[in-house]
C-alpha cells in the first residue's frame, strides 16, 4: 500500500505545476481577450462609466496577478467564484454540466466497447477473412471522419430521414424520466461513439492478433479447450485488458474535453457547450473552472490508468 | 524520473498506443499522395484555373445540383448560389496554409526543445516534460477557443494557436527519437573523434530524425485540418466571406432539411483529405519502423 501511496504522490507532484501553469495561462489569455465582462453584461452601447463601475464591483478591473491570486485563494476553499450572467457558484454549474457530459461520454464508450470488442475478436480469429478485410477498410475510413461531420451525418440519418429521434435538446432524468432522457442522449452518444468504435476496434484487433500467435494459445487449442467459450475470453482477451484500459483512459479524456462539437450541435448542457458560451461572453470564472477541472481529471485518469495496470497484470509493479 | 505523458489530441501520435500494422498499403499511399498533390496544386494556382469563378461570385440559383456544363457548377452551388467547387478550392488554400504553417511552428518548437531535452537530459528534460505535460493536459478545443478569442480569429492568430497546440506532439516524438539515436555507435564514434555537441546534433542526430518526423507530419496535418475545420464549424475560424470547409459544412447543416445535397461536396472533400493524410502518415510510419528495426 505504501508503494501505491508513493506512486500516487509522485504523479500528483507532477500534476501540481501543470495545474498552476495552465490556470495562470488561462488567466492571462482572458486578459488579452477584447472587451470586458462589464461590457458583455451591459451590451455594446453601454455608457463607459457604467461598464467601469460594474467591472469594479465584481473585481474585474484588478491587475491580472491579483485576480489570479484571489482565484487561487478561492480554489483552496473550493470556491471558484460565480458565473458572469447568472451569478451562480461556478462549482454548482460545473457539477451539473459534468454529470451531463459524463452521461453522454459513458453511453458513447459503452456503445463503442459493446460493438468493437466482439468484432475485433471475430476478425482476429478469422484473420484475413472477409469480415476482417471489410472492417479494416471501414474502421480506417471512420477514423478520418471528424466529429463535426459525424454529427451532421447522424442527424441527417436519424432526424431528417428517419425522424426517429429529437434533433436537439436535453431532458434531465429528474424531470423527464430515464426513457425520455435516453431518447435525447442517444444521438450525441452515437456521434461520439463512431470514432471511438473504429479506434478501439483497430487497436484491440492488432493486440489480439499478436496474442493469438503466442505458444500458450497453441497449447490451449491442442488440449482441446473450447475455442469461443474459454480460449477467446480467458487466453486471448485477457492480455489485451491493459491496452483496453489505456484506450478507455485516453477516450475519457478526449470525450470530456472534445465533446465540444457534439454538445454544441445537439444543444446539450454539458461542459463543452458551456465552454463555448463562456468564451463568447468572456466569463473568466467559468473558463478557469472548466480548465482547472480538465487538468484535475487528466491527472486523475493518468494515475488510475497506471494503477489499473498493476492491478490487472501482476508482473507490473507500481513505481 | 520521467513520467510518460498522455495526449488526447491524437492517440496514434502518443506512442502509448501501438500504431496498427495494417494500412501500410502502397496503393492507398499512392492514391493519398496523389489527392494531396492535386489539392495543393489547385489551392496554389486557384487564381489561374480557367473558368473557375471567384469564391464570392454568385453563379446561379441556390442549392443547384452538380451540372457539367461549366467548371463553376461542377459540384453545384451553395445556399446562396456560389460555386461549391470554387469555395472548396479557395477553402483548401486557407486550410492547407494554416495546417502547413502551424506544423512548421510545432515542428520548430518541437525540434529545439526535443533536441535539447533528449541530448542533454537532466534539467532541459525536466523543463520539456513540464511543457509537454502542460500542453497535453489542456482540453485542445477549449484552449483553442480561448486562444483564438484572445489572439483574434485572423489567419495568423489561428495558425499560431494551432502551432502551440500541436507542439507537444513534436516535442515528445523528437525527444524520444533523440534519446534512442544518441545512444548509437555513430554518435559515440563522433564523440570519440572530438566532434562538438553542435556538430553531433546537426550532422549525426538530425538526419536520423527525418524518417520519424516525416511520418508524424502527415498525421499532424490531418489533425490540424480537422481542428481548423472544427473551429470554423463553431464560428471561431477564419471569418466569412472567406471560404472554409468547416464553415461550408456548418452552413450546409443549417439548411440540411431543405437542401441536403449542399453539404455533400465539402464533407466528401474533407473526408478524402483527412483520409489521404492518415494513409500517407501510416505508410511512412511503417517504413520508419522497419528502418529502425534494421539499424
Amino acid at each position: 500500500m505504501t508503494a501505491v501511496a508513493k506512486a500516487v504522490g509522485i504523479r500528483l507532484a507532477y500534476g501540481i505545476p501543470v495545474f498552476f501553469i495552465v490556470t495562470f495561462a488561462m488567466a492571462l489569455l482572458v486578459e488579452f481577450m477584447p472587451g470586458s465582462p462589464g461590457q458583455a453584461i451591459l451590451g455594446e452601447n453601454a455608457a463607459p462609466d457604467a461598464v467601469a463601475a460594474l467591472n469594479e464591483r465584481y473585481g474585474y478591473n484588478l491587475p491580472p496577478l491579483e485576480r489570479y491570486g484571489n482565484w487561487l485563494a478561492g480554489v483552496a476553499r473550493l470556491d471558484l467564484g460565480t458565473t458572469l450572467f447568472t451569478r451562480e457558484p461556478v462549482v454548482d454549474v460545473l457539477g451539473r454540466r459534468l454529470l451531463v457530459t459524463l452521461e453522454v461520454a459513458g453511453l458513447a464508450l459503452g456503445m463503442a466497447l459493446i460493438v468493437s470488442v466482439p468484432l475485433a475478436l471475430v476478425a482476429a480469429f478469422r484473420q484475413g477473412g472477409w469480415l476482417d478485410r471489410i472492417l479494416n477498410v471501414v474502421s480506417s475510413a471512420m477514423l478520418s471522419v471528424p466529429s463535426f461531420v459525424s454529427v451532421v451525418l447522424v442527424s441527417l440519418i436519424f432526424t431528417v430521414s428517419l425522424k426517429a429521434f429529437p434533433a436537439t435538446g436535453w431532458v434531465p432524468i429528474a424531470s423527464g424520466g430515464l426513457a425520455e432522457n435516453l431518447r435525447f442522449a442517444f444521438l450525441p452518444a452515437l456521434a461520439l461513439a463512431l470514432y471511438e468504435t473504429a479506434f478501439f476496434y483497430r487497436i484491440v484487433r492488432s493486440d489480439l492478433v499478436a496474442t493469438l500467435r503466442e505458444d500458450f494459445v497453441l497449447v490451449a487449442r491442442a488440449k482441446g479447450i473450447p475455442k469461443w467459450r474459454t480460449i477467446a475470453p480467458r487466453h486471448v482477451l485477457r492480455p489485451s485488458l491493459t491496452s483496453l484500459v489505456t484506450l478507455l483512459g485516453l477516450a475519457v479524456g478526449r470525450l470530456l474535453g472534445g465533446a465540444v462539437i457534439v454538445e454544441f450541435f445537439f444543444s446539450i448542457p454539458g461542459l463543452g457547450g458551456e465552454s463555448i458560451a463562456a468564451v463568447g461572453i468572456k466569463d473568466m470564472n467559468m473558463l478557469q473552472g472548466i480548465i482547472a477541472l480538465g487538468v484535475v481529471v487528466y491527472v486523475l485518469i493518468f494515475i488510475l490508468v497506471d494503477l489499473a495496470y498493476a492491478w490487472i497484470d501482476p508482473r507490473v509493479s507500481v513505481r | 524520473m520521467s513520467v510518460p505523458t498522455m495526449s488526447f489530441l491524437s492517440p496514434v501520435l502518443t506512442g502509448k498506443v501501438k500504431r496498427s500494422r495494417r494500412g501500410s498499403n502502397r496503393v492507398l499511399f499512392l492514391i493519398g499522395a496523389t489527392w494531396i498533390t492535386l489539392l495543393v496544386l489547385a489551392a496554389v494556382f486557384a487564381d489561374f484555373i480557367p473558368g473557375l469563378p471567384h469564391y464570392s461570385e454568385k453563379i446561379g440559383t441556390f442549392a443547384q445540383g452538380p451540372d457539367f456544363s461549366s467548371l463553376g457548377t461542377l459540384l453545384g452551388t451553395d445556399g446562396i448560389g456560389r460555386s461549391n467547387l470554387s469555395r472548396i478550392i479557395y477553402g483548401a488554400r486557407i486550410s492547407l496554409t494554416i495546417a502547413v504553417c502551424s506544423t512548421l511552428i510545432g515542428l520548430g518548437v518541437g525540434l529545439v526543445v526535443g533536441l535539447l531535452a533528449g541530448y542533454y537530459r537532466g534539467f532541459a528534460e525536466g523543463v520539456s516534460t513540464i511543457i509537454a505535460n502542460t500542453l497535453a493536459a489542456l482540453p485542445p478545443l477549449i484552449m483553442l477557443l480561448a486562444l483564438v478569442a484572445a489572439i483574434g480569429a485572423s489567419l495568423w492568430g489561428i495558425t499560431l494557436a494551432l502551432g502551440i497546440v500541436i507542439a507537444d506532439t513534436y516535442i515528445r516524438v523528437t525527444k524520444g527519437a533523440v534519446i534512442t539515436s544518441a545512444q548509437r555507435e555513430y554518435v559515440l564514434a563522433a564523440k570519440a573523434l572530438g566532434a562538438t555537441d553542435f556538430r553531433i546534433i546537426v550532422r549525426e542526430i538530425l538526419p536520423n530524425l527525418v524518417p520519424v518526423l516525416a511520418a508524424v507530419v502527415p498525421i499532424s496535418m490531418a489533425v490540424l485540418v480537422v481542428v481548423e475545420g472544427s473551429l470554423s464549424f463553431l464560428g471561431y475560424g477564419i471569418p466569412a466571406p472567406n471560404p472554409s470547409w468547416g464553415g461550408m459544412i456548418a452552413a450546409g447543416a443549417d439548411t440540411i432539411r431543405r437542401f441536403p445535397g449542399v453539404i455533400a461536396a465539402p464533407v466528401i472533400t474533407l473526408f478524402l483529405t483527412v483520409f489521404a493524410f492518415n494513409v500517407v502518415g501510416d505508410y511512412l510510419g511503417n517504413r520508419a519502423d522497419k528502418r529502425a528495426a534494421q539499424i
